[in-house]
């Protein structure tokens, strides 16, 4: 009993001089120092196109939070305009499935943000929040893999007067689902017995269903 | 020089620490899915040797009572025989009027560990499901002060057939009538295969509502900090 209660003083004592010592190495640190970064994304479903990617150092989304206007219009309708900042990038168009692309930003912190909707769901997107990558020196790269999220600001209905790859407009103002971010329970499609289904069996996923690889160039 | 002395004594700390194999921890649990509850977490660090469950295996009676009804007493019992360190239902602990941790939600247990009690379980049942479970099994705790993420799967106990109807789920109140999916159990700890579900509260195959109580791995996340 002694000791242990000796070893957590000492271990509390070393942790208080420590965080001492985090924010001397944090002054060392200037905050104006940019990381330049390749990020490489890798549509792994086998029949769901992803809207235009967004890589970002701004957070886009945490689970059990309610979604941002922006991201509710990137879920429902791929529209990642209003997330889209000088803290990001977005791919140049609809990713296919199999298909990769490469993206290239300079950010001035060490954690990503990406955010990608399945396009061929109601409000589905898949995606990483706070990917830490501090870890990386220039020219290492580290691999992650990415599941399916929903916003929670539609419900799944996966009709074709709903689901943006239907030629409607995705994106309803209108709330009508639990309204927090949560992982994706996957689609039924009518191939599944969702008769009121405009989707198939091809347009099922599981996780992961994507893959992003991380270099850092700078 | 400030920084030198202090890693010095946080090395020894560590040292000394780690010896005792003694450790305070934060476990932080979050429901990843869009529709499931958690019934009552249970959450114990305990030796190398106790294991609630291993796949492939047939479930205990206490682990099966934990999956179909979401009664942890049995494996509380289980743990405290060999001397584990357990927190029962940190969700009412926090928060007296609830038991279930909601979709998106999540919940804090704080351990202490004793020492040999180096390995981590934490087991809920799904609702609404016949037999499901959300599970880490026996994984080791790290050592070094540090922040540690895991993700956790939906578990099968296989002692229940997967019939997706009120009458055989607790709290479930979706529909009747439904004439049922699976009729045997599977015999063996397994990954679930998810809900299937319906669109029919009154009929079909299953009472489970197919568009909001599926789900998909994995189910929750697991932060563990060690202080």
């Amino acid at each position: 009993m002694k000791i242990s209660t000796v070893v957590s003083t000492l271990l509390l004592g070393a942790m208080v001089a420590f965080s001492g010592c985090g924010s001397d190495e944090d002054e060392m640190v200037n905050p104006e120092t940019t990381y330049s970064y390749s990020v490489k994304v890798t549509n792994l479903t086998a029949g769901q196109p992803m809207s235009p990617v967004l890589v970002s150092s701004a957070s886009l989304f945490s689970i059990g939070e309610v979604a941002t206007l922006g991201l509710e219009k990137l879920a429902e309708g791929g529209d990642n305009s209003v997330l889209l900042d000088d803290n990001g990038i977005s791919g140049v168009g609809l990713l296919a499935p199999g298909a990769s692309e490469t993206m290239s930003l300079t950010v001035k912190s060490q954690k990503l943000n990406i955010a990608t909707m399945l396009v061929k769901t109601n409000d589905g997107f898949a995606g990483v929040d706070s990917l830490d990558i501090s870890a990386l020196g220039v020219g290492e790269s580290q691999t992650s893999y990415m599941s399916v999220y929903d916003a929670g600001t539609e419900a799944n209905s996966e009709t074709n007067t709903t689901v943006a790859a239907f030629g409607v407009e995705g994106f309803s103002a209108t709330r009508d689902d639990v309204n927090i971010v949560t992982l994706h329970s996957g689609i039924i499609s009518k191939d599944d017995g969702l008769v009121t289904s405009a989707l198939t069996a091809l347009e099922k996923f599981n996780n992961p269903a994507a893959v992003v690889t991380v270099t850092r160039t700078k | 020089m400030k920084s030198t002395i202090t890693k010095l004594a946080l090395t020894s700390a560590l040292i000394m620490s780690s010896s005792l194999m003694a450790l305070e921890i934060d476990v932080k649990i979050t429901n990843l899915t869009s529709g499931i509850n958690f019934t009552p977490l249970l959450v114990s660090a305990h030796d190398s040797s106790t294991k609630l469950f291993m796949a492939g295996d047939s479930a205990s009676a206490n682990l099966k009572a934990m999956a179909e009804g979401g009664d942890i007493s049995g494996l509380v019992a289980d743990l405290d025989n060999a001397n584990a360190n357990t927190i029962s239902n940190p969700v009412n602990a926090e928060d007296a009027s609830k038991n279930l941790l909601a979709p998106g939600a999540s919940t804090v247990a704080s351990l202490t560990t004793a020492t040999g009690n180096d390995y981590l379980s934490i087991v809920a049942m799904m609702l609404p499901t016949n037999d499901g479970f959300v599970a880490m099994n026996s994984v080791k705790i790290p050592t070094e002060v540090g922040t540690y993420k895991y993700v956790l799967n939906a578990h099968d106990a296989g002692t229940e057939a997967n019939t997706e109807l009120t009458a055989d789920i607790p709290a479930l109140a979706n529909g009747t009538g439904a004439t049922g999916l699976a009729t045997t159990s599977e015999g063996f700890i397994h990954i679930h295969r998810g809900n299937v579900g319906d669109t029919d509260a009154s009929g079909g195959l299953s009472d489970i509502n197919a568009s909001t109580q599926r789900f998909l791995n994995p189910v929750a996340s697991v932060i563990i900090t060690v202080k």
